[in-house]
């Protein structure tokens, strides 16, 4: 990368020969707004193939203003919402109606009548995994993300906090497929200092070794730019009206990265940029 | 699966002293001194008739007269058993016809107005068609109970049932689960949980039907009681029955509330 280039923006088609671990192809939406008596359009031939890079593992990060679709990319991906006309592929096959694609939500969405332990074994036992080895399996989820000693509580507050809360859903994902997670805004709902903390433990995750080993695809929707790059190999910028895609960015950081990359002048400049993205200063 | 947090926390003892911290603190007795003063004055000093309403004293005395000689105990077991068979076969009856409307669109398109206008019917004025169809017999006064609280429990279920928070319902689906588990792991215990706060609440109106049930044909109860005590134009008997029904009332709710303590922890916490 050159000098004063903050960042490789990726505009032309992926060459990687592998398909697309997750993938958009010519998607329409449209709702009728009752109150204009209009169809009003989220997405008009939309596309977009996120690349599978095999043995590494992907972060894919996916930003933009509110109303741009971007949530709604998720729900694709995970079989809560068809779009009105367009394909939506995983691993180049159209995702059917018994694929279940685990997904973080931003609302706490943990069973609070059950236990953190019988919360993150729920997916092994809706698979009819025996209770002793779904209990073993969600126990190791459980230290993965750092909550053992908690396993025995109610996933609710004030037993746990609202990051504790959302650990909880990533090991619910993780447990049940480990080599995909998607997450949406999951830390919307938490304090500054919190939210920081919840980035950090999810890089951690994905660097761990543990999961690194299973090259997990993690897909994040997010408002923040520094969590963006902080996190993100794959930064997606989407502007709505109808939703589309502005910018692809590949972030020319480290692939492992730690708290102190924040302060590097390469992670500020590109934090700046997605920025002047965002707000329309830069085309 | 675990059980789920310190069962200390929750346990039966632990509630029993919260029911007795909260209902027996000597500020609830003090207010409920001072009804009893305020009644014992107005009477006594002939504020209000006595006709109309009786003194503590004759109050008790009609009590010890029942117990004496009008079998107290076993008319009150015998309210109580109207009662609780009655409020199970309800619960019953409401859990299947309510969760088969909350649950399916077909049904809740073809029966729910019929439910929902079923909360007009005045229920007392169906006695008379329930003895006509079964006769005039315990059962009877069973059914005509379960089906005076069953119109007011179904449409609470199908409300439970819609309130089920959504993102528990897309984060089930999302882990693949099919529609019989989520209603497993996610409906039934939503619905359940919160259904229990309702059922307690319901227990008040069931009162009214026990008596309007048992006043038709004597076989016994309190409600017979109470009209006996009107034939008889012992103002003392009908309210000395009417305290015991308020005081099964709360000893009523309390054990609901023991019980949701001990079946719902997560509530609690």
């Amino acid at each position: 990368m050159k000098e004063g280039q903050p960042i490789h923006e990726q505009t032309a088609a992926a060459t990687n020969t592998l398909p697309p671990v997750l993938e958009l192809r010519g998607v329409h939406q449209k709702y009728f707004d009752e109150k204009t008596q209009k169809d009003f359009v989220v997405f008009d031939n939309f596309n977009l193939a996120v690349e599978d890079y095999p043995n590494i593992g992907q972060f894919v990060v996916i930003m933009g203003k509110s109303g741009c679709g971007k949530s709604t990319l998720l729900r694709y991906w995970t079989g809560l919402q068809r779009p009105t006309a367009g394909q939506v592929l995983i691993s180049g096959n159209p995702i059917t109606d018994d694929q279940s694609v685990p997904l973080v939500f931003q609302q706490y969405s943990s069973l609070e009548w059950f236990s953190v332990l019988q919360n993150v074994a729920l997916p092994l036992t809706l698979k009819g995994v025996g209770k002793k080895q779904a209990e073993e399996q969600a126990m190791e989820m459980i230290k993965v993300v750092g909550l053992e000693g908690h396993e025995n509580k109610f996933a609710k507050m004030p037993q746990l906090s609202g990051g504790q809360l959302q650990r909880v859903a990533i090991a619910r994902c993780l447990v049940a497929n480990p080599n995909m997670l998607l997450l949406d805004e999951p830390y919307g709902a938490l304090d500054g200092f919190t939210r920081a903390k919840m980035q950090f433990f999810l890089l951690d995750i994905f660097q761990k070794r543990e999961l690194a080993a299973l090259n997990p695809t993690v897909v994040l929707v997010t408002h923040d730019p520094r969590e963006a790059v902080l996190l993100g190999h794959d930064i997606y910028i989407m502007d709505a009206n109808p939703g589309r895609i502005i910018k692809h960015i590949k972030p020319d950081l480290p692939e492992q990265r730690d708290r102190s990359i924040r302060k590097e002048p390469r992670f500020i400049e590109i934090v700046s940029y997605i920025e002047d993205v965002m707000e329309g200063t830069i085309a | 699966m675990a059980q789920a947090n310190d069962a200390n926390e929750n346990s039966f003892g632990v509630g029993l002293k919260r029911f007795v911290a909260k209902y027996l603190s000597l500020l609830q007795l003090s207010g409920w001194l001072i009804l009893f003063i305020t009644w014992w004055l107005v009477t006594n000093f002939g504020l209000i008739n006595t006709h109309v309403m009786p003194t503590p004293q004759k109050t008790w005395h009609a009590f010890l007269d029942m117990k004496s000689n009008d079998n107290l105990w076993d008319n009150i077991l015998f309210s109580i058993r109207i009662n609780v068979v009655g409020y199970l076969k309800c619960i019953a009856a409401a859990l299947v016809v309510g969760f088969a409307i909350g649950l399916s669109p077909r049904v809740r398109r073809m029966f729910s107005q019929q439910v929902n206008a079923l909360r007009f019917v005045p229920i007392t004025a169906l006695m008379g068609i329930f003895i006509a169809i079964s006769g005039l017999t315990i059962a009877t006064k069973i059914n005509f109970l379960a089906f005076g609280i069953w119109v007011y429990l179904v449409p609470v279920v199908v409300q439970r049932i819609d309130e089920v928070d959504n993102v528990h319902l897309q984060m089930m689906k999302t882990l693949g689960a099919s529609f019989w588990q989520t209603v497993r792991y996610v409906t039934w215990r939503s619905v359940i949980a919160r259904l229990s706060d309702d059922i307690r609440i319901l227990v008040g109106i069931s009162w009214t039907y026990i008596i309007v049930a048992e006043l038709a044909g004597i076989q016994g109860g309190l409600g017979s009681l109470i009209f006996l005590g009107e034939r008889q134009s012992n103002v003392g008997k009908v309210y000395a029955v009417i305290f015991i029904i308020v005081a099964i009332g709360i000893i009523q709710d309390a054990i609901f509330k023991l019980i949701d303590r001990f079946l719902f922890k997560f509530k609690y916490q």
